[in-house]
């Protein structure tokens, strides 16, 4: 999310205009939308699911859910928050299903990352200005996402919006329904498990 | 401070939320406890790697595929609302159809249940009211329709003796009402207890027969001591007779073409050489 607040103004001013051309009939108006924010959803659904094949479908779903409901929306919060609340919540009901429950795999994070190089095992490198440099903050990446998988569907999602997606305490309590003291136990509860699960890893 | 305590606050404190004064709480504690020194170095360790994930990126073709689903979406709703026409129609129709399909039900279930439940006694019930002694197409019809249903012989007795048992008392069923054993051979046996005499089917029905009665019984050898005739219609309703033991069957298949109750008050089991006082009442 980008915290300029004269961004963030700009932003929810076009995304009501768009809003309400489309309530007007312009079809054209929801497109608008799609592109402006199919990045940010499909990262989202990525960082849920783990996959890019669920992000995918399920991030086709969540505009889906916006195309036809958005002449309902009543602006009671931004539009990029309302998109959020539909994305996480078609995340948990896609994620939920038996389908994915079966072609889930535990992954051990001990185990040997496979590169174009070969196998490696994870350790922690230092930082240093050269190509090995975007290998390492991949495999970083995917380790964090592999320990962020682990964890329960709704310390997953305060996780993801707060320390992924850079939300506020308030918008993810918006998008999760919530308070911002339940907010921050799960955030806290979640953080537990992944030090312990990322302990010497990052 | 305990480090539960400040383990609350960490969150915020990397953040950078927390008030002035708590800030420097977390740091003097933090300062002097190892444990929680390495649980604020893993947040912002963690912190800063999780923020700097790479942004994955949707597929280029992302919003064609919204497209075709939104159409596949909507050809399917369509066709549903198509078939299945606007609620403002669908919903009489249906309601119409679900009415339809209970008065259907009912009165299937009327046929059914009526056509369980016809037999004797329900038939025999009825009869009392359609039976009108001097209709002569009506007692041969329902002479008819108790003959097939007596046709079973002794094996519908039973059947009889329920049906005039279930009638109320002196409730009389075509072809006669007797209160006592009687086989539908002629035979006699014992005590007072229902019986069911029925009529042969085509039997012809003099409308004047009822009125030969007296002469009939006389040629039995027997007498009537009482008649009792009807004071509007002046048909003869009632007979008191008296006939010798094993002719009371003779006068039984003279009645068998009429609707009347027979009754007798005496032991008729045994044969002897007395006469059976018979209380004839027509219907």
């Amino acid at each position: 999310m980008n915290s300029d607040p004269k961004n963030i103004t700009t932003s929810s001013s076009e995304d009501i205009s768009l809003v309400q051309a489309f309530c007007n009939g312009e079809k054209e108006a929801f497109d608008r939308l799609v592109l402006k924010y199919k990045d940010k959803v499909f990262n989202l659904c990525y960082r849920f699911s783990g996959n890019r094949e669920d992000a995918d479908d399920c991030a086709q779903e969540a505009f889906i859910k916006v195309y036809r409901s958005l002449t309902r929306f009543r602006q009671e919060s931004s539009f990029s928050t309302w998109l959020y609340t539909i994305t996480s919540n078609t995340c948990k009901n896609k994620l939920a299903s038996i389908r994915y429950k079966e072609g889930k795999i535990a992954i051990r994070l001990d185990k040997p990352v496979s590169t174009e190089e070969g196998s490696v095992t994870r350790e922690i490198k230092g930082h240093f200005p050269d190509p090995k440099r975007e290998l390492e903050r991949k495999e970083k990446g995917a380790i964090i996402q592999e320990a962020i998988d682990t964890l329960p569907q709704d310390q997953k999602t305060v996780v993801v919006l707060r320390d992924i997606e850079g939300l506020s305490y308030e918008e993810i309590a918006e998008v999760t329904g919530h308070a911002i003291g339940t907010v921050k136990s799960k955030l806290s509860r979640a953080r537990d498990v992944l030090r312990m699960r990322l302990k010497g890893l990052i | 401070m305990k480090c539960s305590d400040i383990k609350k606050m960490l969150a915020e404190y990397i953040d950078g939320t927390l008030t002035e004064s708590n800030k420097a709480l977390v740091e003097a504690h933090v300062a002097s406890c190892k444990m929680c020194a390495e649980e604020v170095a893993f947040l912002k360790t963690y912190i800063k790697e999780a923020g700097s994930l790479e942004k994955m990126k949707a597929p280029a073709d992302f919003l064609e595929k919204v497209h075709e689903r939104l159409e596949r979406r909507f050809s399917f709703e369509k066709l549903m609302r198509t078939l299945f026409v606007p609620i403002r129609i669908k919903v009489p129709l249906e309601l119409a159809g679900v009415m339809a399909t209970l008065l259907l039900a009912f009165f299937v279930g009327r046929i059914v249940i009526s056509g369980i439940g016809e037999g004797p006694p329900a038939m025999l019930a009825e009869r009392p009211e359609k039976a009108a002694p001097w209709n002569v197409t009506q007692a041969k019809q329902m002479a008819k329709q108790a003959y097939q249903h007596s046709a079973r012989g002794t094996e519908s007795m039973a059947e009889y003796k329920a049906a005039s048992s279930a009638a109320a008392p002196g409730a009389d069923m075509y072809g006669g009402y007797v209160d006592y054993d009687m086989s539908p051979e002629g035979g006699m046996s014992g005590a007072s207890s229902a019986c069911y005499y029925p009529a042969e089917p085509d039997y012809e029905v003099p409308e004047e027969s009822i009125a030969d009665l007296p002469e009939f019984i006389k040629s039995l050898n027997g007498k009537v001591t009482s008649q009792i005739y009807d004071e509007n219609t002046g048909l003869l309703k009632e007979l008191i007779v008296e006939v010798p033991s094993g002719k009371q069957y003779a006068l039984l298949g003279k009645l068998k073409a009429f609707d009347y109750i027979i009754s007798s008050t005496e032991n008729v089991d045994a044969e002897d050489e007395g006469n059976r006082a018979l209380k004839i009442v027509f219907k």
